[in-house]
């Protein structure tokens, strides 16, 4: 058994969690997301750098709140949206262990969020280097040219949500989308309609969003949604100098401000 | 089933001149959900709001969208009409056709199109319009004061002799702030304590006033009308009802070397002491970090001599919680001690004093029993020279604004030492004068022309010692930027005002907000300078910016003012445009996710943590924010923050702010 | 295009802006009627959504307004609005859309003469650059256009 095995396994053992989140090996030889419920289970358990799934999305699931106490390994993207869920209060209904493996190799178990905060503080990930040449490419176009691809990224949406469902950061109850009184999104997938949603989730997930890239990875059309979130921290980082994941405090780009936040364009 | 009412004013012709107003009219009957439509000449006459009154009867109207002047000018006069005709006042709008129209247009189409518009976006807010009640919240008629200054003192009288009840906290042993420090004040030299303590006594006998001195709020919870404040007795260790102040205490203590804070440490005291001699209360309080009892468990002299027993030195900190309805912030202010210019040597030439400090020596009951003596060797000095500005107007030493009371402050201290030593020499290094009150000027003119105090305009640049006299040089620019160099034999620097080291602390415990250099924040620098943010706590005194005791007094009865105009009913009721989060059947409760980043935006810190419960088991269901109705001011941010839209502002919910947008641009079919 | 009259849609807080636009109407100041006011308590109030739904439903171009920072009447109001406008235009122009056909401002409520002329400014500016339908158009002619793609493939 792996070292990760071992120390899953003792977790169980020794009753610090009832239910272990972590990624195992699927019949297509692709690492997926699991659920481990008893120390004999703990074989299952891998970690490769595909390993790419963002678990922190699990726990919001009421089927796996209420085994109270979780334990959850992470890969960098977790880890931040550990942090930054903690920083929005969404944990306070269970106990949650966190794991990871370090760069040595040695797995780490968490013993309080502030350790975690300095781990992810100390090692806190750059924007991927395919996603900043995505990015640069679509800088280097004129206004109407990036019109032209975004409409035409749009219009290929079909509205099936599975980049909601996939984020960590979309935990709504009820979506801004459900809401119907007023109806602020187009259900249908109109082009128009579309791009409304892209721009409510781009602009609700400012300064939340851990770059984990999962929602670009997930849609069915192939849209590179996770661009548009990519932007957004970039621009926050270069104006206020806020980073989401970073810190469990319940600050942000856009619940705070500075007095003398630069304002060029405003009249 | 909407059935809105629409009234078009001509405003004699102010509107009719460049709008159509019939044809407004006209085109308003037409829109869906509007049941009656007129326009009219004067709606604001009394005939005119006769005619909105008996419509809405006649008509059985739902709501009304009167299309006249803003409605920052007669929105509450419709509104009332409203009411007397039936309906809920908040179901009337008003639709902008003077200020925002036919007052800056020409007549054309264009215009009489834009005024239909406008009145369509308001047909269709009416239309989502709820019914609102003024919120009221319960008030406890009881004051809380913080600080026991002359700000302190003034709003405690006030809000006393008006019939309330008042409870001041100080954390000082006695009440009376800097200005007990003062010999005399400006611009009319009489004796400060001489007018000051008659109101002391009278805080400490008034009927209404409670009083606790050594102590300080410890927390602050709860809501205007409904403060709830711990309040830390710190322990004086002497039983202030045995007490009679006899003094054999602190007269007998062999620890006498303590640095007094009331003489600005030019002169020492005991371990147990009272500040000044004419304290309130004037009993004795134990030092208990200097003392050698409790730092040694050596000496125990004082509780040997007392002849009623009062020392008790098991006493301990107590705290008390008290209910109040309203909070007047009055904590003062201190002056900038440490070394803050080197080169000018405070700190390390004795002779270097700030003004505190030649106030204690010029005070009768001051170290050196009101004779201006050197601190080096008691001499009386034949030439002092006043530093004016030392530290504030200085963006590089980090206070950029002015301390206002120096420059009056330089003009009396000179004009004491010359008072007292006709011979003397007093030279005053100014940037500018600033003596702009009452008799302000005539005052510091006074000094120059009968006193024969020298002004000097320009700044010191260095001051060092040598062969026991202190050599100051500055420069004069008027005359050419001339060096000049004094040998003085002291130097008095007006440091400037700053906040006390405790600011940013109190401050935080009431929820309050402060500015970069610690004094408290007002809620609108010109329109409410004696409220805070936080309903129901006011400010008095220098704690909001360096101010003169005139100011502080008049500071603080407008404090008092604001308290009692709080406290003239049992009741006090709010505009109901307030934000409030939805609550619906469980197991929803509310789509209220909890993250609870709302609660930053707010900048009243009316929004909670809420835990909604089980009713059977008391276990926790869901967290969900909460808005107290009572501090929430309508702003509406927390709103347009919330990703899914679980809280709303009532008056300016979504759902009127879309339809206003929508039935702006799109005609009806 | 001739004869094109820009729509403006103006979102102004209650307590600077409409005060302002108040001010320019008692001083008897003109300016374009091509204006139209929606009246909110604070600029925190406005959300981003309803410019995205004014350019959908026939604007051309669209003002937003408040009081200069520091002087909120809610303290922080307009603070919260700069940072969300910063992050929403900046979101704006990365797909490509025209943040030229917004115009943000601070306008006092002593400063009617301002006010009077940010709106001409506007609505000259917009006239110049003609009817927005790039939002419009979306729909049906993407769809047209694909199916044309796919037909002529």
């Amino acid at each position: 058994m792996t070292k990760l095995q071992n120390k899953v396994a003792e977790l169980f053992e020794n009753g610090t969690i009832n239910l272990m989140i972590g990624f195992k090996n699927a019949l297509t030889n692709q690492p997926v997301p699991c659920f481990i419920e008893n120390a004999s289970q703990a074989e299952l358990l891998i970690y490769t750098p595909e390993c790419k799934n963002n678990l922190a999305v699990y726990l919001h699931k009421p089927e796996v709140k209420q085994s109270k106490k979780i334990g959850i390994f992470g890969n960098m993207a977790t880890l931040r949206s550990i942090v930054q869920l903690t920083s929005e209060n969404q944990f306070w209904d269970i106990e949650k262990t966190i794991l990871t493996i370090d760069a040595n190799d040695e797995v780490i178990v968490f013993a309080n969020m502030e350790e975690l905060e300095t781990y992810v503080q100390e090692n806190f990930p750059d924007i991927s280097e395919e996603d900043l040449k995505l990015l640069a490419y679509l800088d280097s176009l004129t206004r109407e040219e990036r019109w032209n691809y975004w409409t035409e990224q749009f219009t290929a949406c079909i509205k099936c949500y599975a980049c909601r469902a996939v984020c960590p950061m979309c935990y709504c109850s009820q979506c801004t989308v459900e809401c119907n009184q007023p109806q602020w999104v187009k259900v249908s997938s109109k082009t128009s309609g579309n791009m409304e949603w892209h721009t409510i989730r781009a602009m609700h997930l400012a300064g939340r969003c851990v770059n984990c890239g999962e929602c670009g990875r997930t849609c069915p059309a192939g849209i590179p949604i996770h661009l548009l979130t990519a932007r957004m921290n970039q621009d926050l980082f270069k104006e206020f100098g806020t980073r989401p994941g970073f810190s469990t405090k319940g600050e942000y780009a856009l619940n705070t401000f500075k007095v003398d936040d630069k304002e060029g364009f405003i009249k | 089933m909407a059935r809105i009412g629409v009234f078009i004013c001509h405003c004699g012709e102010n509107i009719s001149a460049t709008v159509d107003v019939e044809k407004v009219a006209q085109e308003a009957a037409k829109l869906s959900g509007v049941a009656f439509a007129i326009d009219y000449k004067y709606m604001c006459s009394d005939p005119g709001q006769t005619q909105i009154i008996e419509a809405i009867k006649e008509h059985k109207l739902t709501g009304i969208v009167v299309g006249a002047c803003s409605p920052r000018m007669h929105e509450a006069t419709f509104r009332k009409a409203a009411e007397k005709g039936g309906i809920n006042p908040y179901l009337c709008e008003m639709a902008n056709l003077r200020e925002q129209v036919s007052w800056v247009h020409a007549r054309s189409e264009a215009t009489t199109a834009k005024a239909i518009d406008i009145v369509r976006m308001m047909v269709q807010k009416v239309k989502q319009d709820s019914k609102l009640f003024p919120i009221k919240v319960p008030v406890i008629k009881t004051a809380l004061v913080i600080g026991g200054g002359i700000a302190g003192i003034q709003a405690a009288l006030d809000i006393a002799n008006a019939g309330h009840k008042v409870i001041m906290v100080e954390k000082a042993p006695s009440i009376g702030g800097h200005m007990s420090q003062l010999s005399e004040t400006f611009p009319t030299l009489d004796c400060s304590q001489c007018i000051l303590t008659p109101r002391m006594v009278e805080v400490a006998q008034h009927p209404n006033i409670t009083l606790h001195t050594f102590a300080e709020v410890e927390s602050v919870s709860g809501y205007v009308g409904n403060f709830d404040v711990q309040v830390r007795l710190k322990a004086k260790s002497v039983d202030m009802k045995l007490c009679t102040g006899c003094g054999s205490c602190w007269q007998k203590c062999p620890n006498k070397k303590i640095p007094d804070e009331f003489n600005a440490g030019l002169s020492f005291r005991t371990a147990i002491y009272t500040p000044f001699p004419q304290a309130v209360p004037n009993k004795p309080v134990i030092d208990r970090a200097n003392c050698s009892w409790f730092q040694k468990g050596k000496c125990g002299v004082c509780k040997k001599v007392c002849p009623v027993g009062a020392i008790n030195y098991e006493m301990e900190d107590e705290i008390i919680d008290i209910k109040v309805g309203a909070i007047v912030t009055a904590t003062g202010f201190d002056i900038k001690h440490t070394d803050f210019f080197p080169e000018y040597g405070y700190g390390e030439f004795k002779d270097v004093i700030d003004g505190l400090q030649f106030e204690r020596l010029a005070s009768a009951s001051g170290p050196t029993n009101g004779e201006i003596r050197r601190p080096s060797d008691g001499k009386i000095p034949e030439k002092i020279v006043f530093v004016a500005c030392a530290g504030s107007r200085d963006k590089a030493k980090g206070i950029e604004y002015c301390s206002k009371i120096c420059c009056m402050y330089t003009a009396k201290h000179a004009m004491m030492y010359k008072h007292k030593n006709h011979d003397g020499e007093a030279y005053v290094f100014y940037m500018d004068v600033r003596s702009a009150g009452k008799n302000y000027d005539e005052f510091v003119r006074r000094a120059v022309e009968e006193d024969d105090v020298q002004y000097i305009r320009g700044r010191v640049s260095r001051i060092y010692e040598k062969n026991g006299k202190l050599i100051v040089k500055g420069v004069d620019t008027l005359m050419n930027a001339e060096p000049i160099e004094i040998e003085a034999d002291m130097v008095v620097l007006a440091t400037a005002v700053v906040a006390n080291q405790d600011a940013e602390s109190v401050a935080q415990k009431m929820h309050i907000s402060y500015d970069k250099h610690h004094f408290f924040a007002e809620a609108h620098p010109k329109l409410r300078p004696v409220e805070t943010n936080t309903a129901g706590i006011m400010l008095a005194g220098a704690c909001q910016t360096a101010k003169d005791i005139p100011d502080a007094v008049s500071q603080a009865s407008a404090a008092a003012s604001k308290v009692m105009g709080l406290f003239s009913s049992d009741e006090m009721t709010r505009e109901p445009v307030v934000a409030v989060v939805n609550r619906m059947m469980p197991p929803q409760f509310t789509t209220c996710t909890g993250c609870l980043l709302c609660m930053e935006v707010c900048p009243y810190h009316a929004i909670e943590r809420e835990e909604i419960l089980d009713r059977r088991t008391g276990e926790i269901l869901k967290v969900a924010a909460r808005v107290n109705a009572g501090l929430c001011q309508g702003c509406g941010t927390c709103v347009a923050f919330c990703r899914n839209k679980s809280i709303d502002l009532q008056g300016y919910t979504n759902q009127q702010m879309l339809s206003e947008v929508i039935a702006l641009l799109n005609k009806p079919f | 295009m001739p004869d094109f009259e820009p729509k403006i849609v103006a979102f102004v807080c209650n307590w600077c802006t409409y005060a302002g636009a108040d001010l320019a109407g008692t001083s008897r100041t003109k300016y374009a009627p091509n204006v139209r006011i929606v009246r909110f308590p604070c600029t925190g109030r406005i959300d981003f959504m309803l410019l995205m739904k004014a350019f959908e439903n026939g604007a051309d171009g669209v003002i937003i307004s408040g009081c200069h920072p520091n002087d909120c009447h809610y303290t922080s109001g307009n603070f919260h609005a700069r940072r969300r406008w910063i992050t929403f235009r900046s979101l704006l122009d990365f797909i490509g859309f025209d943040i030229d056909r917004i115009t943000f401002s601070w306008v006092s409520a002593a400063e009617g003469r301002k006010w009077a002329e940010l709106v001409d400014e506007v609505t000259n500016t917009i006239r110049a650059k003609g009817p927005f339908t790039e939002i419009s158009t979306l729909d049906s002619s993407k769809l047209k256009q694909l199916f044309y793609d796919e037909i002529t493939k």
